[in-house]
């Protein structure tokens, strides 16, 4: 029986490899393209499988893969690059700016979906909830580093920014990727620096004294050592914190959970950072873990199956 | 015993099991590309939501879907929705008074008019529409074809110029997943059969006789063809006795015409020309799916369909891409388990890979006989030295090991060029037999000490 499961597994990882070696291949998948606009003719590209040769992009030369270089001329307004990935992701470009493609995860092939099974084994055979069934690598860029990302916030796309209630207390911050230290910072939107930290760990808890309704601050997360973010000026590690009102009235006689539950079904807004604020106060109880697991393991679905999903 | 039911389900079971393995990946043609993806819009929750969670599709939305897909520069646009009912949310039959509430029909005339529109277009670019409907079983009567119910659109849409009617057919197993097509069904109609062809070969026609210049000769084919197909079955009665499939017909029938297409090569698109044989029958039935939505979503994966939102088509451009358009939002109850996911999926993803297994292969085909009886013969060769020098427990396990590789080495292979490979039943065949040896000797040498 050992024997058996042995060679499927080498099997499957055999297979697996040389999937992943014909997906190296540059470019046959490319991973995005440029929106189609009127001057796209006015783009530069520099193909990385051409020695970063220059061309210039059109209608039916828009198709970017990993590791091209775009630079938008200081006449274009803006461009955007949509990725063909399974979650939205768009990056806008500005006049003037230059931006490197970056490569996407393969779609889970033998080995990936072996690591599920073995997951979803694990699961059955000891009762609990498998921490993270897909790996979530982040953005993969010319090296294996995986990239720092704020689980609580993948569900929503990178870009959607974090709504907090406009209240005092603390905000615990966590996130993963990218190799320590990390160096903090939380900024106004004037750009003043309202907290800077030199991190050895992936969490931090940072307390915002009675923000005001509306008020917004930009949380920057950098791994100093492999410098991730300025490499690929990947958007997990900056993130807006929205300070707002509740969405709805708060009864401090009702289910603490029901309403979170409620809170988690808003399809407008992310409010996970808030849930998981609200969370960390309360007592220790089973509901409360299942909850931040649920939180934690980035499932996209609310946390009570019968508020419907939000796409 | 090998066609008995339950070999058959086991054999399913064995190729379900290598498809599952054998999936989520990009199909490189010979110019070392990626094959050219198709394109779903999706009716999402975002956008059925957005639109104030119809029931039914709104027919003023659909047109707008259609017409920006067709100025994207679709030229083969797939509607997976059932296009039987009015706006109202009835299906108008003659002879019979609608029970829904009487509602503005101004949209159901509008795309009527549009659909007929480009029916009638005769511009090279003018792009190929396939529809579906319902199509249901008669009332008290024996069930054997279905029958077309009405559509809103049958008094706008008299001929099938450039605007197909198809049907979405697969076949459903008794664990509910949908492992077969119905490449082609007979449908009743006035008293006579009619031959529908499925969607995805409508589309996988249409998609491989268009030229980048042109959609003309694709239109022309499909013409042609279901014109050859309807002046037979139309001589044909609805009487369930001569068969109620096309393999069965034309096994019975002598003057069956020429169900074959030819799907040919196209760039981008597929290497090889295919021949598909609607009568194929069961064997060749099978849909090899390719990609689905992933059971855990990893949104920094690379997609294998390309997928866009019906309310951001506006800003996207399609490059001579096949378009799906169908729902996605958890309350139309069109999921349903397939073979490569645990979770179900939406029926449009179903349809997507049909077409896929058109486009990369034509139809599944069993395994040569030849290929067959050679690894059969090796597996019976193996099999019976391995129990020739082990213990009976031994022999199972290490035979059951050599055919388990075996068989995910070699089927996986065969797959990724539509053929299935069956190696289980001759190695089940060999333990059998060693079982009942093993156990008449067990007996023999106990009946003997005594």
């Amino acid at each position: 029986m050992l024997n058996k499961t042995f060679l499927m597994i080498v099997l499957i990882f055999c297979l697996d490899s040389s999937f992943s070696i014909t997906h190296a291949f540059n470019c046959r998948f490319p991973v995005a393209e440029i929106d189609k606009i009127e001057a796209i003719g006015e783009v530069s590209i520099l193909r990385a499988s051409k020695n970063r040769l220059h061309e210039w992009a059109g209608q039916n030369n828009r198709r970017l893969c990993p590791e091209d270089e775009v630079i938008v001329p200081k006449n274009l307004p803006q461009i955007t690059i949509t990725y063909h990935s399974e979650g939205p992701y768009r990056k806008t470009l500005t006049a003037g700016e230059k931006y490197t493609v970056i490569a996407l995860d393969d779609p889970c092939g033998a080995l990936c979906k072996a690591k599920e099974k073995l997951a979803k084994l694990w699961a059955k055979l000891w009762g609990t909830e498998p921490s993270s069934i897909t790996e979530h690598a982040g953005w993969k860029g010319g090296d294996s580093i995986s990239h720092i990302f704020t689980p609580l916030a993948d569900s929503a796309g990178s870009a959607e920014p974090f709504y907090l209630f406009a209240r005092e207390g603390a905000i615990p911050l966590f996130w993963k990727g990218g190799k320590p230290p990390y160096q903090l910072a939380v900024k106004d939107t004037k750009g003043q620096v309202v907290v800077q930290k030199t991190l050895e760990s992936g969490e931090f808890s940072f307390t915002s004294l009675a923000p005001e309704q509306g008020l917004e601050y930009s949380l920057t997360i950098i791994s100093t050592k492999d410098k991730t973010c300025q490499k690929d000026n990947s958007k997990f590690c900056e993130k807006k914190l929205i300070f707002t009102v509740p969405p709805f009235p708060f009864d401090s006689q009702a289910d603490p959970f029901m309403q979170l539950t409620t809170l988690l079904g808003d399809c407008q807004k992310n409010w996970r950072l808030e849930i998981w604020r609200q969370l960390s106060t309360m007592p220790n109880s089973k509901k409360k873990q299942a909850f931040m697991a649920h939180l934690r393991d980035n499932d996209v679905g609310p946390y009570d199956r019968d508020i419907k999903l939000c796409q | 015993m090998e066609d008995s039911i339950f070999f058959k389900e086991q054999k399913d079971r064995v190729l379900d099991w290598v498809m599952y393995w054998h999936s989520d990946f990009s199909v490189v043609l010979a110019n070392q590309q990626e094959m050219q993806r198709m394109m779903l819009v999706e009716i999402d929750e975002t956008t059925f939501r957005e639109w104030g969670s119809p029931v039914i599709t709104p027919r003023d939305k659909l047109k707008e879907i259609i017409a920006k897909a067709e100025q994207a520069g679709a030229s083969v646009i797939a509607v997976d929705l059932e296009l039987s009912w009015w706006s109202d949310g009835c299906i108008h039959e003659v002879g019979k008074t609608p029970a829904c509430s009487l509602a503005d029909s101004t949209a159901d005339d509008s795309l009527a008019q549009y659909l007929h529109s480009l029916n009638e277009r005769q511009t090279p670019k003018a792009p190929i529409i396939i529809l579906t409907r319902t199509y249901r079983y008669p009332l008290g009567k024996t069930q054997a074809f279905r029958e077309r119910a009405p559509s809103f659109l049958d008094d706008t849409l008299k001929s099938q110029k450039n605007v197909f009617w198809s049907s979405t057919f697969f076949k459903v197993d008794d664990d509910r997943i949908r492992r077969r097509w119905q490449l082609a069904s007979l449908i009743c109609q006035d008293e006579h059969l009619t031959l529908m062809p499925s969607m995805q070969l409508l589309v996988a026609m249409a998609q491989l006789y268009t030229t980048p210049d042109s959609t003309r000769e694709a239109a022309q084919l499909i013409r042609t063809k279901l014109k050859q197909w309807n002046d037979w079955a139309n001589t044909l009665s609805c009487d369930a006795n001569q068969g109620s499939t096309l393999a069965q017909l034309c096994q019975r029938q002598q003057s069956c015409p020429d169900l074959t297409v030819e799907l040919p090569k196209q760039a981008g698109l597929s290497d090889e020309t295919h021949l598909v044989d609607l009568a194929g029958g069961r064997e060749t039935e099978r849909v090899v799916y390719r990609f689905a939505p992933p059971d855990n979503p990893n949104p920094f994966q690379r997609r294998l369909i390309d997928k866009i939102n019906a309310q951001q088509l506006l800003s996207h451009d399609i490059d001579n891409q096949i378009v799906l358009i169908g729902v996605t939002y958890p309350e139309s109850g069109d999921h349903h388990p397939i073979p490569i996911r645990d979770k179900e999926v939406d029926g449009v993803y179903i349809v997507a890979n049909a077409i896929d297994t058109l486009l990369r292969f034509g139809q599944f085909q069993p395994q040569p006989w030849l290929n067959q009886w050679l690894i059969s013969l090796a597996i019976i060769i193996i099999a019976t030295i391995i129990f020739s020098l082990y213990g009976i427990i031994r022999a199972f396990a290490y035979s059951t090991i050599i055919v388990g590789v075996a068989l995910f080495v070699l089927s996986g292979q065969a797959l990724h060029h539509g053929i299935g490979v069956d190696i289980a039943l001759p190695l089940l065949a060999i333990q059998i037999v060693q079982m009942i040896l093993y156990i008449f000797e067990t007996l023999y040498e106990g009946g003997k000490s005594c």
